[in-house]
């Protein structure tokens, strides 16, 4: 494993009710950078991510085969504890999904539960947190009053908040702006490029423009198969195969 | 021509039925209250009874359905909440799924003067208990378990799978993510059934009349295996001397006060509905 790479897939086959959603993928994510799984809607991204953090494991007839390592352990395995896991791997999904209470017992719904915390550290995480993902000023004054009453794009940054707190080392989204308004989803982009020195950010988005916008390394998945991969520089300017070449260009 | 005629009839025909069953439970209720408002008073409410019911009033027929309802809900809420969370957090096997629903409904359709058998047979005459009120709350607890296993299993149920997600997206274990984002979710729907068991298990006369009841001559109980004084098996005893009019506007009296609490249960049971949907 190179020193730069934060995950490396091996030969990842995920099947679901025993038909082969992803086949054979092998790859390695660069650490701290942004990386974004591209492809046609069915080409198995969303089900790519969700095994990194397997939160697939508990859904029946799913089945993982290869080896995916990260902090040179191998994530699949049946010994590794799933809870850990997601501390370390985060996972922002692509519906916002705030609990029924206040914005800051939301921000520290996870980490609250991990470990004990002083209540002046409760203020400064839910303080620094919420300024991470550009959402401190908007709800300062109300830190109180119900997640629920936010709009979508405020939920959406406060559930990344929320997967921060918990301090992971990766941080998946899974088309994360795809149900929100063009402002919102900018907020989240730029968010994104400032938490790239800190977290490894991989990301699933149907929009090249998005993209091309934020990513530095594409993976690009079709039917199952990675068909290409590498900066998104070179992908999207010099592509080699023929597939990635179709898609780029149906997509303009 | 026809089709418009046809809306119009089914239209009248469902509000008459609407209209009847509106009408039948008016009238009952106003039967009830008319006949009863006139033995009831303070000191019917606050007084023990006395000469076989025909004066004197119901404090303790008040204060054993109580206890006999409350104590079978602390017996039946835990193993209910705990069902519903394994039904619709752990079962993942369909064809179990089917047999728990199949079980749940035959249960819930068991006749209550079998359970009260089955209280006399295994409890009183078996393990030797006697005429016990605890015994009547283990009873009741049974006959409440299916609608508040229904009631918890929809209200977690139903909430979407993502939700699921997003707490073990954290880190959560399961079991945190069933208490701390499930359980505080589902909480109301599971306490409407709650109340509507409750409702429903206030006025059962049948399973508790051997079991856990006796007429007259009883307070509070001082251990757990004594008869106490219930008001449906009150109100059934009085109405059986139908030749002594006291006891008989004492009946009345007492359906009203048990009507009342029942009203209490179901109406508390709908606000809460209604505060879930708002």
């Amino acid at each position: 494993m190179t020193i730069s790479s934060a995950l490396e897939l091996k030969d990842l086959s995920v099947y679901i009710n025993n038909l082969q959603i992803l086949k054979h993928i092998n790859s390695q994510i660069p650490k701290h950078k942004i990386t974004c799984i591209i492809g046609p809607s069915g080409s198995g991204k969303s089900t790519l991510i969700r095994t990194i953090n397997r939160i697939n494991a508990d859904t029946e007839g799913v089945k993982a085969t290869g080896r995916i390592l990260f902090n040179e352990q191998n994530i699949l395995s049946n010994t590794i504890s799933l809870p850990e896991l997601r501390t370390q791997i985060g996972m922002v999904f692509q519906k916002p999904s705030v609990f029924p209470t206040s914005i800051k017992e939301n921000v520290l719904f996870g980490i609250k539960r991990l470990k004990k915390i002083s209540k002046l550290e409760k203020e400064n995480i839910t303080k620094n947190q919420l300024k991470q993902v550009a959402l401190w000023d908007e709800v300062r004054t109300r830190l109180d009053t119900q997640a629920t009453s936010l709009s979508i794009g405020q939920q959406q940054r406060l559930c990344i908040a929320r997967s921060l707190a918990v301090k992971p080392q990766i941080l998946l989204l899974d088309e994360p702006t795809s149900a929100l308004d063009p402002i919102s989803t900018l907020a989240i982009e730029r968010m994104m490029l400032t938490l790239k020195d800190q977290y490894t950010i991989v990301f699933v988005s149907h929009n090249l423009e998005q993209a091309k916008r934020i990513a530095d390394y594409i993976v690009f998945i079709s039917e199952g198969e990675l068909i290409e991969q590498g900066s998104a520089e070179r992908v999207f300017n010099h592509p080699t195969q023929l597939k990635t070449q179709r898609y780029l260009a149906s997509s303009l | 021509m026809n089709r418009a005629i046809y809306n119009r009839l089914f239209k009248r025909c469902i509000q008459v039925s609407t209209w009847l069953a509106l009408a039948l439970l008016v009238f009952l209720f106003f039967v009830i209250f008319l006949n009863g408002i006139k033995g009831l008073s303070l000191d019917f409410l606050f007084e023990e009874s006395k000469q076989f019911g025909a004066s004197g009033g119901i404090l303790y027929q008040i204060i054993g359905s109580l206890l006999l309802v409350f104590t079978s809900i602390l017996l039946s809420f835990p193993i209910a909440l705990g069902t519903a969370i394994y039904k619709s957090e752990y079962l993942k096997d369909l064809r179990f799924q089917k047999l728990t629903d199949i079980l749940l409904y035959v249960l819930n359709g068991i006749p209550s003067v079998i359970f009260g058998l089955f209280g006399l047979i295994f409890f009183v005459n078996y393990l030797n208990t006697g005429i016990s009120w605890f015994v009547g709350s283990i009873i009741l607890a049974i006959m409440m378990l299916p609608t508040i296993i229904l009631s918890s299993y929809r209200a977690i149920d139903r909430i979407p799978e993502t939700y699921r997600e997003h707490a073990l997206g954290l880190g959560l274990s399961k079991w945190q993510t069933i208490m701390y984002a499930l359980l505080p979710q589902s909480f109301k729907g599971a306490l409407t059934g709650l109340l509507l068991a409750m409702a429903r298990a206030i006025g059962e006369t049948a399973p508790i009349m051997f079991i856990a009841t006796a007429f007259s001559g009883v307070r509070y109980p001082t251990s757990l295996f004594e008869p106490i004084s219930t008001l449906p098996t009150h109100i059934l005893a009085l109405s059986q001397q139908a030749t002594n009019q006291n006891a008989l506007n004492n009946a009345w009296a007492a359906s009203l006060v048990l009507v009342c609490i029942v009203m209490v249960f179901s109406i508390s049971a709908l606000v809460i509905r209604h505060r879930i949907k708002s």
